[in-house]
């Protein structure tokens, strides 16, 4: 990306999918381009991948000013090759200035490959784009050296790739006007699969950035029968909030006793719940990164000296096996 | 079936759980140096190493671990050879320097190439320090074999790659044929330790350094990371009021009446 002055901008958002929805990271992104499309002067474009997606990228059109729909049969489930060739397709077509996308699993892949395809370079893992001093610049920041530093990269390629961390909580207006809509034929068929989808295994589906409430344990928490505790506090809660969830640091998911889709951090889930309630949980950055949107952070720890109450609004030092039954019965008769 | 050809990427990284005041910012220079922490291997290029040992184990195999810097620390990546590594390839030299991903994919590609007849890439997710992410998935289309991303789990069957993929609700089965790249994330498993007898043999065992002058590679094509600004992450602090008792019991009664004098409940 080179002089910001020159000339109008294309500001490429992909659109992400949760099946025939529109995810919430696409708003974010939404929201990201509109900025930067408005102090570009560029024009905000958004694809979206799939198939017989013609609803959502009517949708998508009153938020963009152009929409590429890239509609075939083999786009119905993501598989990083054909996204891939299907994106490099486009981008070769319409000559986007900057490209983002959500930060998200499938795109952790995606990602890299269609930047090494365009040959530029890409800035995983951001938590905004904004425009250097001097107004000719696009900078990338990021959080690096596990949340303990933060960078901002200067991509001089084009288009300039970056991928964004959800939960950047920018909203976008919806228009009611709608953008144009242009159909683009992705030329990909099964020759370009490399590898094969053999068996979905599906978890336990949870959205703990939905939630009101999060009970979340870590590293303290000794064993898999300890979590009935924390079980225990999150049925309690339900009195107050009409939605808790019980959350870990990656410990207990890399223990494999809560899916990964219940794991708070940079590696996991953001979430901004009204009251967060973290048990054994050290307070390492890299997760810290996913709970400091929380309006009020509780921490419990027996180590006096964990950084978590650097960062929390209430703190008791003791163990969890006798404070969190207390504090049960007392929510209970509250 | 013939011995497997396993390449591991792996990487020194300072200790990413040291305290966050270990991490002194130096925005002139841009540069992050630890203070008093040691330098390990990456999180996840461990994961990815037991996965190569896991591979090893119920197959004939030979693991060979490759790293990547200017200048490398060689006891850290010891412990590579102390767990079962069979072979152990240091690519060093100054050209090295604060690459950006595309550049050390493309130098690590060039060693997987002389290195050759491989069978599996395990590299780990990302690495903690500049947190990019992208090495496993550039070296694939560089290499232009297929690649499985954040495999929690890998096995090798009728001569096929069976690894699962993590997703946001659950997770894949993919199978790839061989030679593959795999990135790999947490979940697999904690690097096994060595033994104390295994890390004195280790210490006295040879290990291979290549520079530029040995890859066939392009210095012309070797770029920077381009950082523009390097600052201290935003205050993550708090005032927090601590719940005092005579007991862990009565905190915990004393936490439920203060959340709710506070209206937090």
């Amino acid at each position: 990306m080179n002089n910001l002055t020159e000339k109008k901008r294309r500001i490429l958002i992909l659109a992400e999918r949760e099946g025939r929805k529109i995810a919430p990271i696409t708003f974010e992104l939404l929201g990201m381009g509109k900025g930067l499309s408005h102090d570009l002067k560029g024009t905000l474009c958004t694809t979206i991948l799939g198939n017989e997606i013609d609803d959502l990228s009517n949708e998508v059109a009153h938020f963009s000013d152009e929409v590429y729909s890239l509609n075939h049969v083999l786009l119905e489930e993501f598989q990083v090759d054909l996204y891939a060739h299907a994106l490099e397709g486009l981008c070769r077509n319409i000559f986007p200035d900057v490209v983002v996308m959500g930060h998200t699993l499938d795109n952790l892949d995606l990602a890299p490959r269609l930047a090494y395809k365009l040959g530029t370079e890409l800035i995983t893992d951001c938590v905004d784009l904004e425009i250097e001093a001097e107004g000719k610049h696009l900078l990338c920041k990021k959080p690096v050296y596990s949340e303990n530093a933060i960078a901002s990269f200067l991509i001089e390629k084009k288009p300039l790739m970056a991928t964004l961390r959800p939960g950047s909580l920018r909203d976008v207006e919806r228009r009611v006007t709608k953008g144009k809509i242009v159909h683009f034929h992705p030329a990909i068929d099964k020759s370009l699969m490399k590898t094969e989808l053999v068996e979905k295994i599906p978890g336990e589906s949870v959205s703990l950035d939905k939630a009101d409430a999060i009970v979340a344990g870590g590293r303290g928490i000794k064993s898999i029968g300890g979590l009935k505790d924390l079980e225990e506090l999150v049925d309690v809660l339900k009195k107050y909030f009409p939605k808790v969830e019980l959350g870990a640091s990656r410990p207990l998911i890399d223990a494999g006793w809560l899916p990964h889709s219940r794991q708070l951090g940079s590696t996991g889930e953001k979430a901004n719940p009204n009251l967060y309630i973290a048990i054994g949980i050290s307070g390492a950055p890299q997760h810290l990164s996913g709970i400091l949107g929380s309006k009020k952070i509780v921490a419990i720890n027996k180590d006096e000296q964990a950084p978590i109450f650097e960062s929390a609004d209430y703190g008791v030092v003791g163990e969890y096996e006798n404070v969190i039954p207390a504090l049960i019965k007392k929510l209970r008769g509250l | 079936m013939k011995e497997l050809k396993i390449i591991v990427c792996i990487k020194e990284v300072p200790d990413p759980e040291g305290p966050s005041s270990a991490f002194e910012i130096d925005s002139e220079a841009k540069e992050v140096i630890p203070v008093g922490i040691p330098p390990v291997i990456n999180p996840f290029d461990e994961s990815a190493l037991e996965a190569a040992l896991l591979i090893k184990d119920n197959y004939k195999g030979r693991v060979i671990a490759v790293s990547m810097a200017e200048k490398t620390v060689s006891p850290v990546l010891k412990k590579a050879l102390s767990v079962g590594v069979d072979e152990l390839i240091i690519l060093e030299d100054g050209h090295y320097k604060d690459l950006n991903s595309t550049s050390v994919a493309y130098v690590l590609s060039a060693a997987i190439r002389k290195i050759g007849g491989y069978d599996v890439i395990l590299v780990g997710r990302q690495a903690a320090d500049w947190n990019f992410g992208q090495v496993g998935s550039i070296i694939a289309g560089i290499l232009q074999i297929p690649s499985i991303s954040l495999v929690q789990k890998v096995k090798i069957e009728d001569g096929k790659v069976i690894a699962e993929k993590l997703g946001r609700n659950g997770y894949e089965i993919i199978k790839a044929p061989m030679p593959s790249l795999i990135v790999v994330t947490s979940g697999i498993g904690d690097l096994r330790l060595p033994s104390l007898k295994d890390i004195k043999e280790a210490y006295k065992r040879p290990f291979n350094v290549w520079h530029l002058a040995d890859l066939d590679i392009d210095p012309q094509r070797l770029q920077a990371r381009s950082i523009y600004r390097l600052l201290p992450p935003p205050s993550r602090r708090r005032e927090c009021v601590f719940i005092d008792g005579e007991s862990p019991q009565e905190k915990g009664e004393r936490l439920a009446l203060k959340l709710q004098e506070n209206k937090v409940i």
